[in-house]
């Protein structure tokens, strides 16, 4: 159990050095590999985390270490590592790295899939409350509902338009002269 | 004797507790409390159980209809939540007007519903600053006024505060939410946070939210979902300024909007203003929204109002005759007093003086006085006394803006601003006319007639001028305007019922009046401007059928009023 406004306030203090782009993102994950019992990074494992170019994953990347590091936290090596690979790139690839921090819909969400990767619930929640809210807060969704709503916008705006048209017209209808 | 003690006296007890809510030094009266549904109904509470009133800033509540939805233990809540529509939003009657007039612009062909939308905005916005900064139970309330069949728009409505408060799923709403619902809900929520300190900016892009929702429910799901948000009301003297302006921006739905939706473009294609649009509503609409804020005023008195805030930036210097002062007495001596004088003007010492027996007719004598002008000069404002055209061919000034009672009610203004005194008289057929009391100083008797309309036939009521300037002397200087179009030539052509010509009537009237006269007429040409030049000798013609003409003829008619005055 771990109480989730602790985390999600450690991402918003998120130290510069975890922001930077001159930091070593392999260097960070194989620390913090080797602090929850694992094995560092060698020269093959190292190489995804060593891209140039500094994409959005690699620096959601280095919040995420910060956040792990949190002494309530005792991560699975294993299950850390899937995290930063496999749930963290979908992310990225939605949401500016740096909304992580700023934002707190965002902050919830990367601390909330956090503990569900390392299989730990939120203090005071049920599998299913954690589940639910993550439901609300996870972007993958939200994407597509908010892509949907665009959709379902774009014809009722067909549908508003040509209500304003009819208005219009019966204005026109009632100008007589002037 | 035991006195019962009703259920919610404790209610009054946490009043101030509920102002705290909002601060220390907030201030708002007692609430009112009503003890059934029928005597909230005679308060002004309808449809709902609890209402503010922002023009005597009074909360009213339903204490029967508070019980039926179990709100009894929510007494912070509920009244807090009250307060805030005083401290928050809408706050003041203008904002309100403004708020409304916004979300009626993102509900075309709905818009008779924007006084249920403008309302679940602002409980929106006062729920969620209440439960997150306040700690205080909204969540709970709602889930009191939880129903198992939400329509589509209340599940909606619900799954924000879902979201917004990090409660479960179907907490609020009950039921399961389709995809389409969630991703308004979302941007609902996200809205709520992002124009919580702008809320004005907010209220259109939440109408489009709410559309969709509101194109489809059907009239017992409005009424449910009224029964569960609480209502604004203002009373029907109160006036709103700044109503008549339209506000331009465009809507953008929140889907588009890159401050609420972080995967929209963010040059969000905003919608197109349409070509034309001016900056102010139509009379009309303006009618339409004073009435959705619960003013119970006919489309007259609305149409008065429109014309008097849109004319009072404008108002023009009305013309002033400047006099001698009134005239002082000068005596000049005595004379002769003879019977049949009034007796008091005898001057009995002089009488005296000259012999010591009073003969009357004889001995007896008077003050001659003479008079003298006055060193001060005094300033008289000109009469205005105007002739309104209100035949078919006049546009409706109550439907649409008509420059031309626009340019009426300027000069009406402007004369009672001086202090003159206005007559206006509305005419169409014959025997349809509508005349103020004679020469006036009421405003809203001058508007009221001013902004009538007739629709009829043509017949300018030459009866009315020949009452006013030949059957009577007007002892002060008058100027005459009549506002029409083309048929302004039945003033010229025809004849009176006695059989005296039109023109003659005009011509001694426009002497008589001694002021000066205007002819302000929606012609379709200036070529036809000289036309009626030509037919009315002395007066003023000026064509104004658009509000560049209005500007031009205002500022034409300062200056020839002014060089009058200097002449």
């Amino acid at each position: 159990m771990t109480n989730l406004s602790a985390l999600t306030r450690r991402l918003a203090e998120t130290p510069a050095d975890f922001l930077s782009d001159q930091t070593s993102v392999a260097a960070v994950v194989s620390d913090v590999l080797v602090a929850a019992g694992g094995e560092a990074l060698d020269a093959t494992t190292a190489a995804p985390f060593q891209v140039t170019g500094r994409p959005g994953w690699a620096r959601l990347v280095l919040i995420a270490c910060w956040l792990v590091s949190d002494e309530s936290l005792k991560p699975d090596p294993d299950r850390l590592l899937r995290y930063f690979t496999e749930v963290l790139p979908q992310l990225a690839a939605l949401i500016p790295a740096e909304h992580f921090v700023g934002d707190a819909d965002r902050r919830e969400e990367l601390a909330r899939l956090a503990l569900r990767e390392l299989d730990v619930l939120p203090d005071g929640e049920t599998a299913a409350q954690a589940a639910d809210r993550l439901t609300t807060v996870d972007s993958v969704r939200r994407f597509q509902v908010l892509e949907e709503a665009r959709a379902a916008e774009a014809r009722a705006k067909a549908v508003r338009q040509a209500m304003e048209e009819q208005q219009a017209r019966e204005a026109a209808a009632r100008y007589s002269q002037v | 004797m035991v006195m019962r003690t009703r259920w919610y006296e404790g209610w009054l007890a946490q009043w101030p507790e509920a102002l705290r809510a909002w601060g220390r030094f907030t201030k708002v009266h007692d609430p009112l409390y009503c003890p059934s549904t029928p005597l909230a109904r005679k308060a002004g509470l309808t449809g709902s159980f609890a209402m503010f009133r922002l023009d005597d800033r009074t909360v009213v509540l339903d204490m029967q209809a508070v019980r039926e939805l179990e709100l009894q233990d929510y007494a912070v809540e509920v009244m807090a939540h009250e307060i805030g529509h005083h401290v928050l939003c809408p706050a003041d009657l203008a904002d309100n007007a403004r708020l409304l007039a916004r979300i009626r612009q993102g509900l075309p062909g709905f818009e008779s519903q924007a006084p249920l939308v403008s309302n679940l905005y602002s409980d929106m916005l006062i729920n969620d600053r209440l439960q997150r900064s306040r700690g205080l139970r909204m969540a709970e309330v709602y889930q009191r006024l939880a129903t198992a069949q939400p329509s589509p728009l209340w599940a909606f409505y619900m799954r924000i505060f879902e979201i917004l408060w990090s409660l479960p799923s179907r907490s609020l709403t009950r039921v399961q939410i389709a995809d389409g619902i969630e991703g308004d809900a979302q941007l609902g929520a996200k809205l709520a946070r992002v124009y919580a300190t702008d809320w004005h900016k907010g209220a259109g892009g939440f109408a489009a939210l709410c559309y969709r929702y509101i194109t489809e429910q059907s009239e017992a799901d409005i009424a449910m979902s009224r029964r569960r948000v609480c209502v604004g009301v203002v009373g029907d003297d109160v006036h709103v300024p700044g109503l008549t302006g339209i506000d331009g921006e465009p809507i953008t739905h929140p889907s588009l909007d890159p401050r609420v939706n972080e995967f929209a473009p963010q040059d969000a294609p905003s919608e197109e203003r349409q070509p034309g649009e001016g900056q102010f509503r139509q009379p009309f609409e303006y009618g339409q929204i004073l009435k959705q804020l619960g003013l119970s005023i006919s489309a007259e008195t609305a149409a008065a109002r429109y014309y008097r805030e849109r004319a009072a930036p404008h108002l023009v210097r009305f013309p002033v005759r400047t006099e001698p002062h009134s005239t002082e007495p000068l005596p000049e001596g005595l004379t002769a007093w003879d019977i049949g004088e009034p007796i008091e003007a005898v001057d009995w010492i002089a009488t005296a003086t000259r012999s010591p027996v009073v003969i009357p007719g004889i001995t007896t004598v008077q003050r001659l006085t003479g008079t003298t002008e006055g060193s001060d000069e005094d300033k008289r404002p000109v009469d205005l006394d105007l002739y309104v055209d209100s035949s078919g061919s006049m546009p409706d000034p109550r439907r649409n803006v008509s420059y031309l009672t626009l340019a009426g009610a300027i000069l009406a203004l402007s004369a009672l601003r001086v202090g003159a005194r206005v007559q206006v008289t509305l005419w169409s057929g014959t025997n349809e006319f509508l005349v103020t009391d004679g020469f006036v100083r009421d405003e809203e008797a001058v508007l009221q007639v001013l902004t009538g309309f007739f629709g009829g036939a043509t017949a300018f009521p030459l009866h009315i001028l020949r009452g006013t300037y030949l059957e009577r002397k007007r002892t002060r200087p008058t100027h005459i305007v009549v506002i029409s179009d083309n048929g302004v030539d039945t003033m010229f052509t025809l004849n009176d019922e006695q059989g005296r010509a039109g023109s003659e009537i005009s011509a001694r009237a426009l002497t008589e009046a001694g002021a000066g006269g205007t002819l302000l007429l929606n012609l379709w040409h200036d070529d036809q401007v000289e036309h009626f030049r030509q037919m009315a000798p002395g007066w003023d013609v000026h064509r104004v059928s658009s509000w560049p003409q209005l500007v031009d003829f205002a500022k034409a008619f300062s200056r020839r009023q002014y060089e009058r005055s200097r002449a």
